[in-house]
């Protein structure tokens, strides 16, 4: 890899492992490191961890290991700072989205940042022009299509504008405008991206660079070219 | 049995004030450090939720009266005694001051009846029948089983007391008004254990680790609550 | 799914709606308590408690059907009442309604609880179609209400949306099956329905809550706007307070 200066580095996961409360190993010894500005694909079979380790990189779950998000470490001291410099968006939208109005679940996260009111309302516009649904702020998310709501859980992130943004199964069930249409929509965003999926056409589309996961561990780590070009490999980890 | 204001008067709202006052003090101090328990937020939150929408949903009893849902021994029984006399206390403060359901003066009384009485008593009385019980056999058979009486006593000591504080107040004679509150709430309290036992038995067989009455070692945790600062 | 189905007509706007919430509910909050502790026989102290809370109820702009509609939740204490009336009281001055003649004491029973409970619900019913759920929850907590319960309300009022939503997926599938059967199978199955969807819910609400830790919720509902009293706020606190404790005065003289 050579030699990169530490400004250059947006995730530094190093030794990382977690056990779920009833004993389940979920991720073992995990090292990964992402500079600024990539789009990598965490790719990997069902329960190979790649959610899981998602989760620690703004805290939700904390392992043992050390994690480092945009030069903080992530830590209880930290965690304001880092949960605004990495945006967290589920793959489930009606996880993501509890508030009456799209307005008041967009504004969510710049509020619990202490935005005053007028930079709230400022992320909350700016936040919904990106995914394409300005002047939806008194709609509600329920009355919406499942790609709207997909957009506007995507917009409840951006509003933080984070520096790192982590897509879980980004396109999983959307048709396929809906598709086009989301992927037009972060690739055009600037932030370091690291998008969680087992689509592998995804992963070409978006990904210079493939995270290969399973049973806990990175099993590969490289060029999208040279990972999903590999079938011997993806056959032995449940993805083709 | 949400008593509306107008119902009691100023002595008994006065006194029932004060015994549910002291009693929220002292729950209060109890719970002092459960809102930075992560994994106990959300159960707190949805069984606030599901006992508030249950109350809303009225069953019939007999003869057009209906009844509802209390939920005060399974918000005890699964959340701890002072967490449930709380979660109660949340469901009735919210119940009437967006709902109007149940009077404002009044609900110094409301809380007496449902949290403390249907909550906190009958949640110990429970707890005492359950050790009793699961000496004989296994700890889940136990609470289910004094879960189903208990929650029947909590709907009926609920209806006892109500009776009592509108014979006081001057509103309803005790020799018509008992009988009645207490023949139509031993129907509702039916409904009121059926409800409670079901529900414990599904959480018990798929999350025992949500109930709090259930301590076995080694509980699994079927989702990731995990650590969150 | 509707999300108004709580404090509907809070966004409205009219005089009212702009009050401090903590305005609002000391004041409705002080007509109440002097209502409920008002004799019966005091015709002319509920005749100017009824007056603020039609002044307040016109000024706010909510719909008067909707007002009255949601009085109704008192009616069946009413009624209870009622029925018993004819066996309050044996043996004193009776009054003859028709064909059942029913004591003078009972009736005024039945008089003092109707129209105290039905001026102490319109405004509790004034005070939540005013005031939005959010802002009332505020209001709370800058009057010292501790915060177990302020922010378990809130965490309560967004998982009602997820139960109701968890609800009607359940009451579908189950009407998709074609659902009939003997009482007591139904029951069970009932039972079997609540019970999961309690499990279902408190799963999502896992979810949801790891999804709002992400935005960096910290256990604190945070505001961007502070609530100020204004000087209209104080005055419209002090004028119902006045008004309320001069009804309960002028129970007593006359």
């Amino acid at each position: 890899m050579g030699v990169i200066s530490m400004a250059d580095v947006a995730v530094r996961v190093v030794g990382l492992s977690y056990r779920y409360p009833d004993g389940t190993e979920a991720l073992r010894d995990v090292d990964l490191l992402v500079r600024t500005g990539e789009t990598v694909a965490v790719m990997g079979p069902n329960g190979a961890g790649k959610s899981t380790l998602m989760l620690h990189l703004n805290g939700i779950l904390q392992g043992e290991g050390t994690v480092e998000v945009a030069g903080l470490e992530v830590n209880k001291k930290n965690m304001r700072e880092v949960r605004g410099k990495v945006g967290l968006v589920f793959q489930d939208p009606e996880d993501q989205l509890f508030s009456p109005t799209v307005g008041e679940d967009v504004a969510f996260g710049p509020i619990n940042m202490r935005m005053s009111a007028a930079q709230v309302d400022l992320a909350v516009k700016r936040a919904l022009k990106w995914v394409g649904l300005d002047g939806f702020e008194n709609r509600s998310p329920h009355h919406m299509s499942f790609g709207e709501k997909k957009r506007v859980s995507l917009a409840t992130v951006l509003s933080m504008e984070p520096e790192i943004l982590v897509l879980d199964e980004p396109v999983s069930n959307l048709d396929p405008r809906g598709r086009r249409h989301f992927l037009e929509i972060i690739g055009v965003l600037e932030a370091t991206k690291l998008i969680v999926t087992h689509d592998l056409e995804m992963a070409r589309k978006t990904a210079g660079r493939v995270v290969l996961m399973d049973d806990g561990r990175v099993v590969a780590d490289g060029t999208t070219d040279s990972v999903l070009g590999d079938a011997a490999l993806l056959e032995r980890h449940g993805l083709l | 049995m949400h008593i509306p204001d107008g119902f009691l008067d100023g002595r008994t709202m006065g006194a029932l004030w004060g015994v549910s006052g002291a009693t929220t003090a002292y729950a209060l101090y109890r719970v002092r450090e459960t809102l930075d328990d992560a994994k106990k937020v959300p159960l707190i939150g949805v069984t606030a939720a599901f006992v508030f929408a249950a109350q809303m949903l009225n069953f019939p009893v007999a003869g057009g009266v209906s009844g509802h849902f209390v939920g005060a021994l399974l918000a005890c029984v699964l959340l701890g005694p002072w967490e449930g006399f709380l979660v109660m206390e949340v469901v009735l403060l919210v119940q009437c001051l967006l709902f109007s359901d149940g009077g404002l003066a009044a609900l110094g009384a409301n809380i007496f009846n449902m949290a403390i009485l249907s909550g906190l008593l009958s949640y110990y009385l429970f707890a005492l029948a359950k050790s009793l019980i699961a000496r004989r056999g296994g700890e889940k058979a136990a609470i289910l089983t004094s879960a189903g009486l208990f929650a029947w006593f909590s709907v009926v000591i609920a209806s006892v007391a109500c009776s009592f504080e509108l014979a006081i107040s001057g509103t309803l004679p005790l020799s018509t008004g008992l009988p009645t509150m207490v023949g139509v709430h031993s129907l509702i309290g039916i409904g009121e254990a059926f409800i409670t036992v079901a529900v414990l038995a599904v959480v018990l067989q798929a999350r025992p680790d949500l109930v709090s009455a259930y301590k076995s070692p080694g509980l699994s945790a079927g989702l990731p609550a995990g650590e969150v600062a | 799914m509707k999300h108004d189905f709580i404090d509907r007509y809070s966004r409205l706007q009219s005089p009212v709606h702009d009050l401090d919430p903590r305005a609002k509910t000391l004041a409705l909050f002080a007509l109440i308590i002097a209502c409920v502790l008002t004799p019966p026989g005091s015709w002319y102290s509920f005749c100017i408690y009824a007056g603020v809370v039609l002044i307040i109820a016109v000024a706010s702009n909510v719909p008067m059907s909707y007002l009255l509609t949601r009085m109704l939740v008192v009616l069946p204490f009413v009624l209870a009442v009622a029925i018993f009336v004819p066996f309050m009281h044996p043996g004193g001055p009776t009054v003859d309604l028709g064909p059942v003649s029913v004591s003078r004491e009972g009736l005024l029973v039945l008089w003092g609880v109707t129209i105290k409970a039905l001026i102490s619900v319109s405004c509790l019913i004034l005070l939540s179609s005013t005031t939005h759920f959010n802002d009332l929850m505020h209001g709370l907590e800058r009057m010292r209400v501790p915060r177990f319960f302020t922010v378990v309300s809130a965490f309560m009022y967004r998982y009602l949306f997820i139960i109701v939503d968890e609800a009607e997926r359940m009451k579908r599938a189950r009407d998709s099956r074609n659902f009939q059967g003997r009482w007591i199978w139904q029951a069970k199955v009932i039972g079997h329905m609540v019970a999961s969807l309690f499990l279902r819910s408190q799963e999502r609400a896992e979810r949801v809550y790891q999804a709002m830790t992400a935005r960096g919720f910290d256990g604190h509902f945070p505001r961007t706007v502070e609530l100020r009293m204004r000087a209209a706020d104080y005055f419209f606190m002090a004028v119902v307070i006045a008004i309320a404790a001069g009804g309960r005065v002028v129970a007593i003289w006359a």
